[in-house]
């Protein structure tokens, strides 16, 4: 009988690099950033690592397919590097199949990295690719994702019978706290605070989401070495450990896309996903036993929304939540606490594994009294890949123990 | 007898100012102030002759089922293929069947008139069967000329058989003239045309009353007896000419809609026979003409079953209409002035005809699926059912959905979106019947929009890949255009 | 009554996926009252999903006191009352719309 992962898997370092735009650095550059910083962190060398996992989305313009280029920049010893890819989770795919490696007992010491290298194409956003298949060049819409979560927050705003003025003031605050918080953070893409004013003062991308709500395109990558705890004690025997309880994804069925039940205004996958996480965590009130978050953020509206669909706001009451700063860096449940997507931008593989980063690193109270975030126990990492009707959902929760 | 069955008509939504064209190029060309006077019909970025040509034949089928027909003909001057038949194009988004004949009629302005005729020879030689005879064209003046201020875009569409005529075929006059008035090489964009008072009275004076008096030896009439005449002359005065030397009743002379849609080419004899069609009263004679290397000129009647008429006209498309107050839009949406897409622009998408084949049904006629089990609709066709209760597998018989029509569930206009009409406006419908689908939005501005309001779908042009000359079709929605009362 | 901050003039006001400035401030007299309106530019060259730009009017409100103090950070606020009404917004949205032809967008706080 399965029994989950919870506490099979430890994390014993992890590293980051800053995201921007990285004009200097190609994608083994990055690489190795975030390689040297987790290195450094697990207190271990490359002869110790048994086998990677390698998170990245976009080939265009980046590593080139397979694990072989990868292994090639960092100069691996002829160990496996598995790519793995499910749009914006990839970076949580890939710590899912190091820490599934370890659990399994296959593995001791496992690498999972994940990079991505967007800023080559010579245009804004992201490379024009077939991402979503041959059929939909034709079938599918001229559509991009602001316009596709514009349409949660209409359906979203509608449902609840809230005024959209009411949404909005919820989502101007949601990316008002976010910057406030990454302009702490020196690796962060925009370290700027933004005002409400300014805020609502942007133009409209697709109503009713603004300039504000909308996420960016960045270079970047970060990485984190498995182990199992028992390991990790004899490396380091003073530290805490930080355990991995859950690791949860949930891809759309077609139904939200197809057939005409779904409401439009949440995703089933993340209520899906973080349902079966609490599950295996042992979580039974998340509301009250999650201390901090880092959520994908893509829009602001698609944070709002995270909200209730981890079952943490009762449905509906998410605006409410938000601008009593329930989720600010001093509130009940900190969310987005390195400022999240609205600053780092993107990039798409080291996404899940930047959440993971800034969570593993609160946990261990690494960061100064302005960021940090009190005495955390349980933290919650979401990264939601696609659109509201077809996605990717991943959940991870972590635990000091 | 044979005869129309049916009529369908479609002018595009913008109409272009001529005095805004002129405004832009008088510089260049004053003298065409003449010309300056109300307005023609532009195809939007996202029509061509194919796509005005299905929206007139999905207007004539109204009321009609489709697995009737035995052929489909297509007659444009502006197709968008050499090779690769344009009427398939033209059939597969009627949703006809497979086993029927199709055919592309090119080569002159009476293209849409030898289409017409060749269907009504199929259906008297074939007990009536039933053929859909759409025209349209898309013609381009350069800037500056006569022809770009009188060309106008549209569709029509002539289901014609043996059931039920509203229109009796009566005979016909034909005659081929190498009269070089305009022409197009093969590797020509613009029209060319000789000199415009050579055209007027050697050309329409002359043969204009020919084909009239050919036709009226032909059927034992005299013009008088015609209670509708029309024939294409886009020359005010000429037509002044050409009543008045052939004692035609002002009143009888059909309007050839020069100053509101513009001179439609092979579209035009038509359209203008959809229209009076449309207004119609048992047992008036009609004669209609066409003029472009000779002429064909066929004598109709009216039937009572005009009365109970089914399909769809050309008054509704005529009031439903925008202006396109912007000449350089009109510029760039025909690829007559270069514009600058970005490097995104340039990143290139192939067709890949192996797919388009298996998926044909689905791109071409917008077929879906229902499942037999759960009895659920569903769009693109799927082989496991999406309801999550039901999940069969291979339980699916095939749906036509073009013509079903839809709601609105969500929408957006996004300023984010690579579009050639900014913002791009697109969202999820559900069909009529179930199921639910994205669909770029078009002729349409987001105001325009609500959630719940019915949508039709309509045949448009994908893009276009200018490196391998090709146009890729698929559906998209726009709000239900009005019926005219 | 709402606060509006005024931001300096002809500065990028930089989120991830883009920036705007403000172009210039100005005052549209309306049935007897004044309507406080920016005119600004955006250009969204950093967004995930694309790039564009604009010219958009951004109204505020209704004009009650102009620059009648500065705030903390050295800026002069101005109060103003939220403009609701729809028709109201619809005939202010024309009149701005006729001032400045080519901006693809009027947006009301």
């Amino acid at each position: 009988m399965a029994e989950g992962i919870r506490d099979k898997v430890v994390i014993l370092g992890m590293g980051c690099t800053k995201f921007g735009e990285r004009w200097d650095m190609g994608s083994d550059d990055l690489l190795l950033e975030s390689y040297q910083e987790c290195m450094e962190d697990a207190q271990i060398e490359k002869k110790d690592i048994q086998a990677t996992w390698l998170g990245t989305h976009f080939d265009e313009v980046n590593l080139g397919k397979g694990g072989t280029y990868a292994s090639a920049a960092l100069h691996l010893p002829l160990i496996p590097v598995t790519r793995t890819e499910n749009f914006c989770a990839s970076g949580t795919e890939a710590f899912r199949g190091a820490a599934y490696a370890v659990a399994s007992g296959a593995y001791d010491m496992v690498l999972a990295i994940g990079v991505e290298k967007l800023k080559d194409t010579g245009y804004g956003g992201l490379p024009d690719s077939p991402a979503f298949g041959q059929e939909a060049l034709v079938i599918g819409p001229n559509a991009t994702a602001p316009g596709m979560f514009a349409q949660l927050a209409t359906a979203y705003a509608a449902k609840f019978n809230l005024p959209m003025e009411k949404v909005k003031e919820a989502i101007t605050h949601v990316s008002w706290k976010s910057h406030q918080n990454g302009a702490k953070n020196p690796r962060a893409h925009l370290r700027r605070e933004v005002t409400k004013e300014q805020i609502m003062g942007a133009p409209m991308v697709a109503y009713p989401l603004g300039l504000f709500d909308c996420c960016g395109v960045s270079d970047g990558s970060a990485a984190a070495i498995v182990t199992t705890p028992e390991i990790a004690k004899k490396i380091k025997p003073n530290d805490p450990l930080i355990k991995v309880k859950a690791l949860q994804i949930s891809v759309s069925s077609g139904e939200e896309a197809m057939y005409d039940k779904w409401d439009g205004a949440s995703l089933l996958t993340t209520q899906t996903a973080s349902r079966k996480a609490y599950e295996e965590a042992g979580i039974k009130d998340p509301r009250k036993e999650i201390s901090m978050m880092e959520v994908h953020d893509c829009f602001s509206i698609t944070e709002l929304v995270t909200m209730e669909n981890l079952w943490i706001s009762p449905p509906g009451k998410g605006p409410e939540d938000v601008l009593n700063g329930f989720y600010d860096l001093d509130g009940e449940i900190p969310c987005q606490t390195d400022g999240g997507l609205k600053c780092f931008g993107h990039p798409i593989g080291a996404s899940g594994l930047r959440m993971i980063y800034e969570m593993y690193s609160q946990l261990l109270g690494r960061w100064s009294e302005d960021r940090a975030v009190k005495n955390p126990k349980l933290a919650l990492t979401h990264n939601l890949g696609g659109v509201p009707n077809q996605n990717v959902c991943s959940i991870a929760i972590f635990g000091v123990d | 007898m044979v005869g129309i069955c049916s009529i369908g008509g479609y002018v595009p939504r913008y109409r272009l100012n001529r005095m805004v064209v002129y405004g832009a190029m008088s510089w260049l060309a004053p003298a065409n102030i003449t010309n300056a006077r109300g307005e023609k019909a532009v195809a939007n970025f996202d029509e061509d002759s194919i796509t005005m040509a299905v929206e007139a034949g999905m207007d004539c089928m109204h009321g009609f089922d489709r697995n009737d027909l035995q052929g489909v003909y297509l007659a444009t001057t502006t197709a968008p293929y050499k090779e690769r038949q344009n009427a398939n194009l033209v059939s597969g988004a009627l949703g006809a069947p497979d086993f029927i004949r199709t055919a592309d009629f090119g080569g002159s302005l009476k293209a849409g008139t030898s289409a017409l005729l060749s269907a009504l020879e199929y259906a008297a030689a074939n007990d009536g069967g039933k053929v859909m005879v759409c025209a349209a064209d898309c013609r381009l003046g350069k800037m500056g000329s006569v022809q770009e201020l009188r060309f106008g875009d549209a569709g029509a569409a002539l289901m014609v058989g043996g059931d039920d005529v509203i229109a009796e075929y009566k005979g016909s006059f034909s005659a081929a003239h190498d009269f070089v008035d305009h022409l197009r090489g093969a590797n020509t964009k613009y029209d060319r045309m000789w000199e415009e008072r050579w055209i007027r009275d050697v050309g329409y004076q002359h043969f204009v009353p020919e084909a009239i008096n050919g036709l009226c030896e032909k059927v034992g009439l005299s013009p008088g007896d015609f209670d509708k005449i029309l024939y294409p002359c886009s020359y005010g005065g000429a037509r002044k000419k050409i009543n008045k030397v052939m004692e035609l009743d002002q009143e009888k002379i059909v309007d050839d809609m020069l100053g509101t849609v513009g001179d439609t080419g092979a579209t035009q004899p038509l359209l203008m026979l959809a229209q009076t069609l449309e207004q119609a009263q048992p047992g008036e004679k009609i004669l209609v003409m066409s003029f472009g290397s000779g002429c064909d000129a066929l004598f109709f009647e009216v039937t009572e079953n005009i009365k109970k008429m089914k399909g769809g006209g050309v008054t509704k498309w005529l009031n439903r209409r925008a202006d396109l107050d912007n000449y350089q839009k009109y510029l760039v949406w025909r690829g007559i002035a270069p514009a600058d897409t970005g490097v995104r622009g340039e990143e290139d998408k192939m067709t890949r005809w192996s797919l388009v084949w298996r998926e044909h049904k689905a791109f071409q006629s917008l077929q879906g699926v229902k499942c037999k089990k759960c009895g659920a609709q569903q769009f693109p066709p799927q082989r496991v059912c999406a309801n999550p209760d039901c999940g069969a597998i291979d339980e699916m018989e095939p749906v036509y959905l073009a013509d079903k029509g839809g709601t609105i569930f969500s929408y957006t206009g996004d300023m984010l979106a690579a579009s050639i009409d900014p913002p791009a406006v697109y969202g999820a419908v559900i069909f009529n019947g179930g199921g639910r689908s994205l669909f770029d939005f078009t002729d349409c501005v987001i105001d325009d929009l609500a959630v719940g309001k019915p949508v039709e779908f309509t045949y448009r042009i994908k893009r276009y890949d200018p490196r391998r000359d090709i146009t890729v079709y698929f559906w998209k929605a726009t709000p239900a255009v009005e019926e005219v009362e | 009554m709402a606060e509006h901050v005024h931001q300096s003039l002809n500065e990028e006001i930089r989120s991830v996926a883009g920036y705007y400035i403000v172009l210039e401030e100005g005052v549209l007299k309306y049935n007897g009252r004044e309507v406080l309106f920016l005119v600004q530019a955006a250009e969204i060259d950093t967004s995930c999903c694309g790039s564009g730009g604009m010219g958009y009017i951004y109204v505020p409100g209704y004009l009650q006191s102009l620059k009648s103090y500065k705030n903390d950070s050295g800026l002069w606020v101005s109060e103003v009352e939220r403009i609701k009404d729809e028709d109201e917004r619809r005939e202010i949205e024309g009149l701005l719309r006729d001032r400045y032809p080519v901006f693809q967008q009027v947006s009301f706080a």
